[in-house]
């Protein structure tokens, strides 16, 4: 938790609960009992090529405890519900949840909903990488490519083995490939 | 293709009719010869980028009063219970949404509000605004693509400052733009890295404080004025913003130190 406000972190530990986030406050897993993919160089060019959209974090420079903090507090910025409308109401001292919005294909019928499978999980794919960027690059952290799938079992499932497993690989070895850079 | 089909499925967003500002929230076009006693009025510059062709506006959020969040507490109290046997029947384990999780549309008062960029009192390289508000504390809450949504929230780090009844607000100079690459625009934190547009883009906004010197619209020269005092503020969520952001560092008032928010005033983490 670090020096964080005590209404700050309240909020964005209650933003998690609403969300199904973990927070940082969860009881510390024991890592040894971990599982996590492995990040061994892959052979396949597309992986490194494709870092920028599929990476884990490291920092070599923060211990489990550390790394799960961090994660567990820039993860509850993913937390999404539906699309805000200015001007708005924002009671500021306790969590919003309003009523999800989502994308919709309004009246463009069948054509404009197959747009928006194409287009919104790579939307939002974007998003989360970008909050989870400017949260956790500020913090010392560093991206290196993993490929799809292993990204896929790192980004999807329970939150706290999810949480769990990215903090144990960004506390770990320092991985042997280089930094995702754009 | 991608973006070709990404401004496709733009063109699907739903029409959105309100009104800009909301509550009490008037942009002056021309200065007024006198001030509300019972309003406050914020005086800013802004640097004036697009998206496309649409203005980047700034976000305000004004703290609520105790009487408003009574108001909205007791709105979506109602409203809870309201729907709870709805809820209750829907629900598939049997166990409805709590107050906390139940998702509620709130019809009462705003108090988070874009900026209208299109409505300014002198125009420039920078526009200086005048904008009619409550009174009260306001939170430099976020930047939005055209003012109708958040685009970025400065949920990472922000700042506040007083805004008090019958005098002008001197806040200095905004500044906002996209940065994921380098911008024209100066003082923001930009250059996060090209893949930081991600079928979207990435806004940046920054602060500078009035400085003696700084010159003011001369038709407001009789006008009483304060000079914004900021503080710093720390982290909050903003679940409907499309991505987070913190506002640039402030020297002498807004820092950071490996993502914590730092309160330069004091030293000390922001609260």
């Amino acid at each position: 938790m670090g020096g964080r406000s005590i209404r700050g972190a309240t909020l964005i530990l209650a933003a998690a609960i609403s969300g199904g986030q973990v927070a940082a406050q969860d009881a510390l897993p024991d890592p040894a009992t971990i599982s996590v993919p492995d990040i061994a160089p892959s052979a396949d060019p597309k992986v490194q090529k494709e870092g920028y959209k599929f990476f884990f974090f490291h920092n070599p420079a923060v211990s489990f405890a550390e790394a799960y903090a961090d994660i567990a507090e820039c993860r509850s910025f993913l937390v999404r519900d539906g699309v805000t409308t200015l001007p708005t109401f924002r009671p500021w001292v306790e969590p919003v949840k309003r009523k999800p919005q989502g994308y919709s294909a309004g009246s463009y019928g069948l054509v404009g909903a197959a747009m928006a499978s194409i287009i919104v999980p790579k939307l939002e794919r974007g998003q989360r990488n970008n909050k989870l960027r400017r949260c956790m690059q500020p913090r010392g952290y560093a991206r290196y490519a993993i490929a799809e799938t292993d990204w896929d079992r790192l980004n999807d499932g329970d939150e706290a083995t999810l949480v769990a497993m990215q903090a144990k690989l960004a506390s770990g070895p320092k991985p042997a490939t280089t930094e995702v850079g754009e | 293709m991608i973006r070709l089909l990404l401004a496709g499925l733009l063109m699907f967003a739903p029409v959105i009719a309100l009104a800009k500002g909301g509550d009490g929230v008037v942009n002056h076009t021309t200065a007024p010869a006198a001030l509300d006693p019972a309003k406050a009025y914020l005086l800013f510059r802004s640097s004036t980028a697009k998206s496309g062709m649409i203005n980047i506006e700034h976000i305000f959020l004004r703290i609520p009063t105790d009487a408003e969040i009574a108001a909205y507490r007791s709105a979506k109290e109602a409203a809870y219970a309201a729907d709870l046997p709805k809820l209750t029947k829907k629900a598939k384990d049997g166990k409805p949404p709590t107050i906390d999780e139940y998702a509620f549309a709130y019809e009462g008062p705003v108090n988070a509000f874009a900026v209208d960029a299109g409505d300014f009192l002198e125009d420039g390289a920078m526009r200086s605004f005048l904008v009619e508000v409550p009174a009260g504390t306001y939170i430099l809450y976020g930047v939005s693509v055209g003012g109708r949504g958040i685009t970025a929230c400065n949920c990472l780090g922000t700042v506040k400052f007083a805004a008090r009844a019958g005098v002008i607000t001197e806040m200095g100079s905004l500044f906002a733009d996209k940065v994921h690459k380098e911008s024209p625009i100066p003082h923001l934190e930009d250059n996060l890295g090209p893949s930081m547009f991600a079928y979207g883009f990435t806004l940046g906004q920054a602060l500078v404080p009035a400085a003696d010197g700084l010159a003011r619209p001369a038709s407001l020269g009789a006008l009483p004025l304060d000079i914004a005092e900021y503080h710093a503020v720390g982290l909050f969520p903003e679940p409907g913003a499309d991505w987070i952001n913190r506002l640039a560092p402030v020297p002498g008032i807004l820092g950071y130190e490996r993502g914590r928010v730092i309160d330069l005033r004091t030293g000390k983490p922001a609260e």
